[in-house]
């Protein structure tokens, strides 16, 4: 090896220290850096992978549902309300309940308060529509009406009610009943 | 006598041994050092390249990677367990709460104590919180009204800060045995509650599926037809639905129920 002259060891000295801070510095630098990102792309990976795994569980549980179920669950709470068809099965419910009516009538959709608007989710609202009834009969006949609005396959629920006595021993019920759909941007004819 | 060596006319060299000077070996060793200065950061230099190409290749492919993983979700079966779920909470929400009117019916029967009777009731619901009742009474004496009140206040489940109001001393006609009508006094009150709506929520097996008529044996009423909302293809049928849907004056869909029972 031959001896370099003192000038020519400082420089090689000053050469290898600028490569160090120059050059393999900052590359060790940018590693560093690649290194996060690499960290933070397998954290979303595996965050994504674990998204597509739930995702996937709850479709698969989703297909487990019978279709009876969703049937019923599609009848319980529809995205379209068939009025005429509700009038219907409010006319089946009281004569099956013996009560005599006076009137059945769709008023509309409730515009929601803010009540309603606490129940309603981000994705989808539930709209309330009326049906005024008037009915007469006896008490108990009166009570099975509420009865088996209770147990229809859908909710017809007595917002409000106003029960007076009349001659003979027979009642007037005069109820508000609603029911609910998912959607309130048609209503539904046949 | 003198050796032969000693008489040659050539000086001879003294045998003492010359040490060489030591300057010369210090520059060698800064010489070796800065050699490998040099060396080891050209070496950390290509090392230093080459493994930033290897992370940069590494992030390529977890950038690959993460692709193909979001390329996998399935938006439109996120939209579907989003839609399904939304409609199972709705349907919960109304499950919960639904407040079964008999079961208010059946609480007031329990209450009410026998000589009082109602004149009108009146139930009210606010939102899904309470239902506000209302109910006019009718008793012949003070007394009945007095008891009727600390019953319906400390005797029943659903009812609570019962409000007695507008009460009235009236005296009614009345036929008696043979037919004439005689006054009888009567004493007029209302009552005023609420009922919180998680009280009065309706629960099927305490459905009076056996106190209805015989025909709710096998009773199912009919669900309501839901409209297959797949029908409504494009915009334009969009419109003219809503032509055609609106909603009828309620006098021409309201059922008129001419015969008597």
């Amino acid at each position: 090896m031959k001896p370099l002259g003192l000038i020519s060891q400082i420089a090689a000295i000053g050469l290898a220290i600028a490569i160090v801070v120059f050059f393999v510095l900052p590359n060790f630098t940018t590693v560093g850096e690649v290194q996060n990102e690499i960290e933070q792309y397998a954290q979303e990976r595996e965050r994504v992978t674990e998204t597509n795994a739930n995702l996937a569980a709850l479709v698969s549980e989703l297909e487990a549902v019978s279709v009876i179920d969703r049937t019923r669950l599609a009848t319980y709470i529809p995205n379209l309300l068939d009025e005429v068809a509700v009038l219907r099965d409010l006319e089946i419910i009281t004569e099956i309940a013996g009560v005599r009516y006076n009137d059945i009538q769709y008023v509309g959709e409730t515009v929601a308060d803010g009540q309603q608007a606490t129940i309603s989710n981000e994705l989808q609202t539930e709209v309330a529509h009326d049906f005024q009834i008037s009915v007469e009969g006896t008490y108990n006949q009166i009570k099975d009406f509420f009865s088996l609005l209770e147990q229809n396959h859908y909710p017809l629920q007595t917002s409000a009610l106003d029960m007076t006595v009349r001659e003979g021993g027979f009642l007037q019920a005069d109820a508000t009943i609603v029911t609910y759909v998912t959607n309130s941007s048609a209503i539904a004819t046949r | 006598m003198p050796s032969s060596s000693d008489n040659s006319f050539i000086p001879k060299r003294k045998s003492t041994n010359r040490q060489r000077s030591q300057p010369g070996r210090k520059v060698f060793f800064v010489t070796i050092i800065a050699y490998s200065l040099i060396f080891a950061s050209l070496l950390a230099a290509g090392g230093s390249v080459l493994y930033l190409n290897y992370t940069e290749t590494q992030l390529e492919r977890e950038v690959v990677l993460l692709d193909a993983a979001v390329n996998t979700f399935s938006v439109e079966d996120f939209k579907r367990v989003q839609d399904f779920n939304g409609e199972l909470q709705l349907a919960s929400n109304r499950v919960q709460n639904t407040v079964s009117t008999v079961a208010l019916l059946d609480e007031l029967d329990r209450v009410i104590a026998q000589p009082i009777q109602i004149e009108n009731l009146i139930i009210e619901r606010v939102g899904d919180q309470n239902l506000k009742l209302e109910i006019d009474f009718t008793t012949e004496t003070l007394d009945a009204a007095l008891f009727q009140r600390k019953v319906l206040n400390a005797d029943s489940r659903l009812f609570t800060r019962v409000t007695i109001s507008e009460i009235n001393l009236n005296s009614l006609g009345a036929e008696d045995e043979v037919g004439d009508i005689e006054l009888v006094p009567a004493v007029k009150f209302k009552a005023q509650f609420s009922v919180p709506v998680n009280l009065a929520t309706f629960d099927p097996a305490e459905a009076r599926r056996t106190d209805v008529g015989t025909s709710l044996q096998t009773f199912t009423v009919p669900p309501a037809r839901t409209v297959n909302p797949t029908v409504i293809e494009n915009v334009s049928d969009f419109d003219e639905l809503e032509v055609s849907v609106q909603a009828p004056e309620p006098a021409d869909i309201s059922v008129d129920n001419e015969t008597n029972l």
